[in-house]
């Protein structure tokens, strides 16, 4: 799910899948259970600011990027990803981000999030700190340098080690993915094309080529076995409430 | 019911996950931005005299499925803008946006068809000049799956008669009493133009987050909910591809339905019977079957010739082959072929009684552990086959090859 990173690179289905947001879209439930037919009609209510975010938290430990759709322009996917642009960092920094995607209606009076989104002139994104604090709003303008600062603020305050360090380790390892994902894709159409072949196949070949694909396919998921192992990076504990 | 989900979940995320075939170039950017609709019909302009020639009972608000109202949806996927239409079998929900066609021949062809099927359905139609606005889509999507419940039907010889117990033949057969092929609500599926609205809707409903789509059993319905934007960000940018893809998971919903069946049906039948019907709206989009497409815009569609040569190189064993699936990525690209190959075969073979053989597969598996799957697949496919058939497995078999070898191209 989520949009898939504009680069300027044609990336490979692994580089891809890392560089795919990964966005929340939270619905709210009401606590009580609740039975409905085709005519009754059940009221809804806006959640005050601070339950707004705690419900979007919710166990999540990470600090929050909450976005909210847009009827009416497309803000939404500028604010965050540019068009044309190199949104590669974009994507590798708000991984260590609860990345939240809100409705259009998020702006109605009775939308249970509408608190943080209260009306029209409301920006269209944030960075915060996971209990809501030190929130940076952002919007269309905003540079991509002055994007990748406030979500490096808000991540230096949130973690243990900074991730900004940690998502140029691993853009480094894209182009190498790209290249392993393309000789998976030439290998197995070599296979087919073997398989499949006017003349008499060369069974000694395809069994080659099997192996090939196997030894590669195997080195990709290594690969991706330890970017994920770099995307873990423990959270700050919270401080203790001030007595 | 959470576990079936996930049954059907586990295949949708490998559909996700899979790695995709790359398109010659990037999908452009999605464009969220809200479309407006006409919030009447303008075909029938809602009135009753016009939606009973068009086959429609309402245009919404109803009961979408037991416990879930239209009006559920569209607060929990954050728009009111959803054109719903309920049809004889069907209830409908769709988003879908305006679509300009893009050039592409075949699709403008088929099109031009469901046009002349369509205008005998309204009383003014004047087809529209390069694109289909969101009321339309609708008109096209209902008239796409009634069909296809009527092929369904006549395909494997059922009548909606014999499932109303007000109208059952007394010599019927028939176990189930709900009136939709045994389900005893109609079939429901959503049609978003957004990912994030599909997301939303399983979130408040099914406690899940699927990627693309996903099929359900909601309260004594089956369910299809799919996304555009899902489908436009493996590639597949016309239309006719998105078509294809509905109408295929909704032939995995309507044998899950039959018989209130949920899962029982092996899988080489299911995706064998979905790439017939997928491949029958267009061959160039089979897109469950992954790893068959190599490049978009090559001849790797060409199914046939491709058998062919298999068949011809010792690459493909007998029948019981395919028997044992019981994940959907266990199936290789030979084999998606392989399967449609030998269910289009069966369909067509003279002195197969496809009821017979619908019924003898579609039997519920009351709690079979997931370990024992493949081998009661396996049994339950050999038995089916010879009981609708009269051959065995090995004669059948021979027979295939025979019809592959003289009638597939090389």
């Amino acid at each position: 799910m989520g949009g898939i990173a504009r680069t300027p690179h044609q990336r490979g289905p692994s580089a891809k899948d890392l560089l795919r947001m990964q966005w929340d879209f939270p619905v709210y439930k009401p606590v009580e259970a609740e039975k409905t037919d085709a005519t009754t009609v059940r009221m809804r209510q806006a959640l005050s600011r601070e339950a707004a975010i705690t419900y979007l938290a919710g166990t999540d430990p990470r600090p929050l990027l909450v976005v909210r759709e847009c009827r009416v322009c497309n803000k939404t996917d500028d604010a965050l990803l540019t068009p044309g642009a190199d949104n590669e960092r974009t994507i590798l920094l708000s991984r260590w981000f609860h990345c939240v995607k809100l409705p259009v209606d998020v702006l109605q009076k009775d939308h249970p999030f509408n608190a943080l989104f209260p009306d029209k002139s409301s920006e269209h994104l944030f960075v915060a700190q996971r209990d809501g604090a030190s929130k940076v709003p952002l919007e269309s303008a905003t540079s991509r340098t002055e994007l990748w600062a406030a979500m490096s603020t808000i991540l230096g305050a949130a973690y243990s080690k900074d991730p900004v360090a940690v998502a140029k380790e691993i853009a480094k390892s894209f182009d190498r993915l790209d290249v392993l994902d393309k000789r998976v894709v030439e290998l197995e159409q070599r296979r087919d094309d073997l398989m499949e072949s006017d003349s008499k196949p060369d069974l000694a070949k395809i069994k080659k080529v099997g192996e090939e694909i196997d030894g590669t396919k195997r080195d990709i998921a290594r690969m991706l076995d330890s970017i994920q192992k770099q995307f873990r990076i423990d959270v700050k504990p919270e401080a203790p409430a001030a007595k | 019911m959470k576990a079936f989900v996930l049954v059907l979940l586990a295949e949708l995320f490998a559909v996700a996950t899979v790695q995709a075939q790359v398109p010659p170039q990037l999908p452009p950017a999605a464009d969220t931005r809200d479309e407006a609709f006409e919030k009447v019909d303008p075909y029938t302009k809602g009135g009753s005299a016009a939606m009973d020639r068009a086959g429609y009972v309402s245009f919404g608000p109803f009961l979408f499925a037991e416990g879930v109202k239209t009006q559920d949806i569209e607060e929990a996927i954050g728009t009111s803008t959803v054109i719903w239409i309920e049809t004889a079998h069907f209830k409908l929900g769709s988003t879908l946006k305006t679509y300009k066609l893009r050039g592409d021949q075949k699709e403008a062809k088929r099109l031009r068809e469901e046009f002349g099927r369509l205008e005998k359905r309204f009383d003014k139609f004047a087809p529209p000049r390069g694109k289909l606005d969101p009321w339309l889509r609708a008109h096209l999507f209902a008239q796409r799956l009634e069909e296809l419940y009527t092929w369904f039907e006549q395909r494997f010889h059922l009548s909606d008669d014999e499932f109303d117990p007000t109208r059952r033949p007394k010599d019927s057969t028939t176990r189930t009493t709900g009136a939709y092929l045994g389900m005893p609500h109609k079939f429901t599926v959503l049609l978003l133009e957004k990912e994030s609205s599909l997301v939303r809707f399983a979130k408040r409903f099914l406690d899940q987050e699927p990627k693309g789509y996903v099929r359900w059993r909601l309260g004594g319905s089956m369910a299809l909910a799919i996304s555009a934007d899902g489908v436009r960000g493996y590639g597949y940018e016309l239309e006719s591809a998105f078509t294809c893809m509905v109408l295929a998971e909704e032939t995995h919903n309507l044998l899950d339905g039959y018989r209130d069946a949920w899962t029982a049906c092996p899988m080489w039948f299911k995706y064998g019977l979905a790439h017939v019907v997928s491949r029958d709206i267009d061959e160039r989009w089979t897109i469950s079957a992954l790893g068959t497409t190599r490049e978009f815009g090559d001849d790797s569609w060409k199914w046939q010739p491709r058998v062919g040569r298999l068949l011809a190189n010792g690459f493909v064993k007998g029948f019981e082959d395919l028997f044992g699936w019981t994940k959907w990525d266990e199936i290789k690209p030979q084999g998606h072929m392989l399967a449609w190959s030998r269910v289009e075969w069966l369909l067509d073979r003279k002195g197969c009684d496809r009821r017979v053989l619908l019924d003898e597969l579609c039997v519920p598996l009351l709690n079979l552990p997931e370990s024992e799957r493949a081998r009661h697949f396996a049994e339950r496919s050999r038995a089916a086959l010879q009981k609708a058939t009269g051959a065995g497995l090995e004669a059948l078999d021979l027979e295939w090859r025979e019809y592959v070898a003289k009638n597939y191209a090389k």
